[in-house]
């Protein structure tokens, strides 16, 4: 079965601008200035964010960069693109435009209008669904502070910090749903999303990959393409939700993630591009003494995360997600589009495991499956931008191609956690896997071999060599655009 | 089938689980709110199971993670009504922390707002690391090393100190003045 089959057209686009307040201290277009009491707690929290930018956001000392700044949330429009200092950014809460007609599309309430506060049966679920998406946007942060120091060009770090801005924007998002809907104990939980930091011993992120370290410019462009994309699914479905604003939240979120995912295609895809000049150069493989990276240490990466994305879903059955899409908190991907009743009590669909070392199928109910459906839109759309490396090296001439590896290859979480998997996915046992894994996975030799080709080019218009430059710029500026001014403490 | 045992308890994890007489017998025996379970007999679970067995090859109690995402795992931890108050909670807890450990979770949740007996069993996980409201998400970090309380008499804390010295004043009994009282931590 293909999403096509299972979703029709796209929905027109809709929607009047509808213009941010930029006069208030926290830009939104929630009118926050009608409720003092929402705007003090928030106005209490801003400093908090500012504090755990400056101490956990991006390293390099700038002057200001050119970034894209939300002013609307229509269709047309809706952000501005200008030089601004990234401490100065405005940081605020914006919503798609409420729909007054909007119902509730699935699960036990379908029909029924969209909820425009919490129910109190669902308020910990929906409390307990914020505070991990939420959690998940500081952490890249986190996780990417130090990269500036090795961008290889302007426009790569201008790319990065529109990135990181954007990311504490979400984190702006749910904090106010937390503070808007939750009381007391959401804004517990605001205060502990910046308490909680990527790779800390004691007080971890809270999903696996996210702890991670962001290790070199090629693992970000892994990152952007697939741990964010996961973002974007996640984001899908709680778009879908019963609980209004946390749908028209997340809706704008996905506007932005678009970049994030443009970041990761076009990284990742001008790495190839260069590394199969060479190949195609030199009538062979490239190596890191060519000055590139290597074909199959990119392909190692390309394994690690997916992988570790691919455990962001959870297991594939999940008693859990399966409550949730009944009480009408979570949806799936195109929920609107999808052809079934949207309430799924009698569907099953086919799941695969391992049994007697080897993969098998076994029919499983769908709703407690919704884990694995979401998960396997995601495997459909992460294909798309390994068909478009792969046109890479089709084009230089050479017969090598990246593929993603098998479901089941390093995973940790689900049907497959206990297994081994080769790439191939090929079931593989203990011995086997110890002797190989370093085959399919990056080394530390790999990394350390990586990070040394990651020197900084901060010269208008240069690229460093490992990595081709870019067809066009951003917002129909040239490539050789001042996208980022350092400060003169970074550029020493 | 893994095996791992300590203490005479032995732990097993399901292959396929499914809804059969030991989970009726212990899961549906316990107290009303206590689990969400819906399932016909010989129905196969979600989630991820492991039956705790006590020497005899009985099973006395089940652990289960559900994990939503790559990060934290729901917990679903039954003990048989016979075997309460005999350390196979405590058991099934460390196991099921060490196999979310294995599968890079972060943080164990669990929730217990419907249960009949919430304020004990609340208690008794808020002493094993868990932090959160009685009517809202519990968590705790896994892999922290959580004293679990020993088994068997303790001595009365006015022999843990002498109190004539206490210059606060913080002897037992005295607690709401002291300000030593950890309430979260249950350390008195």
């Amino acid at each position: 079965m293909t999403v096509d089959d299972r979703t029709g057209p796209a929905p027109v686009p809709s929607g009047p601008l509808s213009k941010i307040d930029y006069s208030e201290r926290i830009p939104n277009n929630v009118n926050l200035a009608d409720d003092r009491r929402l705007q003090r707690a928030l106005e209490g929290w801003q400093p908090k964010f500012l504090d755990w930018w400056k101490e956990l956001g991006p390293a390099l000392p700038t002057k200001d960069v050119y970034l894209r700044t939300a002013i609307a949330v229509g269709r047309d429009g809706w952000a501005h693109f200008d030089h601004v200092p990234m401490e100065e950014y405005r940081w605020g809460i914006f919503l798609a435009e409420a729909d007054p007609d909007r119902t509730v599309s699935f699960g036990k309430h379908k029909g029924q209008p969209a909820w425009q506060e919490v129910p109190g049966e669902h308020r910990a679920d929906l409390m307990r669904l914020i505070v991990v998406q939420g959690d998940t946007e500081p952490a890249s942060v986190e996780q990417q502070r130090v990269l500036g120091a090795t961008a290889p060009s302007i426009y790569d770090m201008r790319n990065l910090f529109q990135v990181n801005v954007e990311e504490g924007r979400h984190l702006w998002a749910m904090v106010y749903l937390l503070h808007a809907y939750f009381g007391r104990e959401g804004r517990e939980e605001a205060e502990q999303l910046l308490k909680r930091n990527s790779g800390d011993i004691d007080s971890p992120r809270i999903l696996g990959a996210f702890n991670e370290e962001t290790t070199d410019w090629l693992q970000f462009f892994m990152f952007t393409y697939f741990t964010d994309r996961d973002g974007k699914y996640q984001l899908g479905t709680l778009k879908e939700s019963a609980f209004d604003p946390l749908a028209r939240t997340c809706e704008f979120m996905l506007k932005e993630e678009a970049h994030h995912m443009f970041v990761g295609t076009t990284g990742v895809q001008r790495t190839v591009e260069r590394t199969a000049e060479v190949m195609k150069a030199k009538g062979g493989d490239a190596t890191f003494e060519d000055g590139v990276i290597p074909l199959d240490v990119i392909q190692k990466y390309l394994n690690f995360q997916f992988s570790v994305s691919m455990d962001l879903f959870g297991s594939e059955q999940s008693t859990n997600a399966g409550n949730y899409y009944s009480s009408g908190l979570k949806g799936r991907w195109q929920e609107t589009r999808r052809k079934d009743d949207h309430v799924l009590l009698e569907d099953t669909r086919e799941m695969n495991y391992i049994e007697d070392g080897e993969i098998k199928q076994k029919t499983v109910p769908m709703l407690s499956a919704l884990n694995l459906d979401l998960r396997d839109e995601y495997v459909a759309d992460c294909a798309n931008g390994v068909r478009r490396w792969n046109q890479e090296l089709e084009d230089a001439g050479l017969d090598e191609r990246l593929f993603l590896p098998h479901e089941g290859f390093n995973r940790r979480v689900g049907a497959y956690s206990t297994h081994h998997v080769s790439p191939e996915g090929e079931v593989i046992d203990a011995a086997t896997w110890d002797s190989k894994h370093t085959d399919w996975l990056p080394t530390a030799a790999d990394r350390q071999a990586v990070a040394d080709l990651m020197v900084p080019v901060y010269e208008y218009g240069k690229f460093a060599d490992w990595i081709a430059a870019p067809k066009t710029g951003i917002n129909d500026q040239p490539v050789e655009f001042d996208y980022v001014h350092l400060a003169e403490e970074g550029v020493a | 089938m893994t095996q791992d045992s300590a203490g005479g308890l032995t732990w097993t994890r399901e292959e396929r689980p499914l809804w059969d007489a030991d989970k009726v017998r212990i899961i549906g025996g316990a107290p009303a709110g206590a689990f969400v379970v819906s399932f016909a007999d010989g129905e196969e679970l979600p989630g991820e199971w492991w039956a705790a067995r006590d020497g005899g090859g009985d099973v006395v109690g089940y652990g289960r993670l559900d994990t939503t995402w790559g990060g934290d795992a729901e917990i679903l931890l039954a003990v048989a009504s016979d075997r309460q108050a005999r350390g196979v909670g405590s058991f099934i807890l460390d196991r099921l922390d060490g196999e979310a450990r294995t599968r890079g979770i972060n943080y164990l949740r669990n929730r217990i707002r419907e249960h009949a007996e919430r304020d004990t069993v609340h208690d008794w996980l808020v002493v094993r690391g868990f932090r959160g409201p009685v009517d809202g998400d519990l968590s705790r970090r896994v892999g922290v090393e959580w004293s679990t309380p020993t088994r068997g008499p303790s001595r009365p804390a006015a022999e843990r100190y002498d109190v004539a010295d206490d210059p606060a004043g913080q002897a037992p009994g005295h607690e709401e003045q002291g300000g030593y009282v950890d309430v979260d931590e249950h350390r008195y």
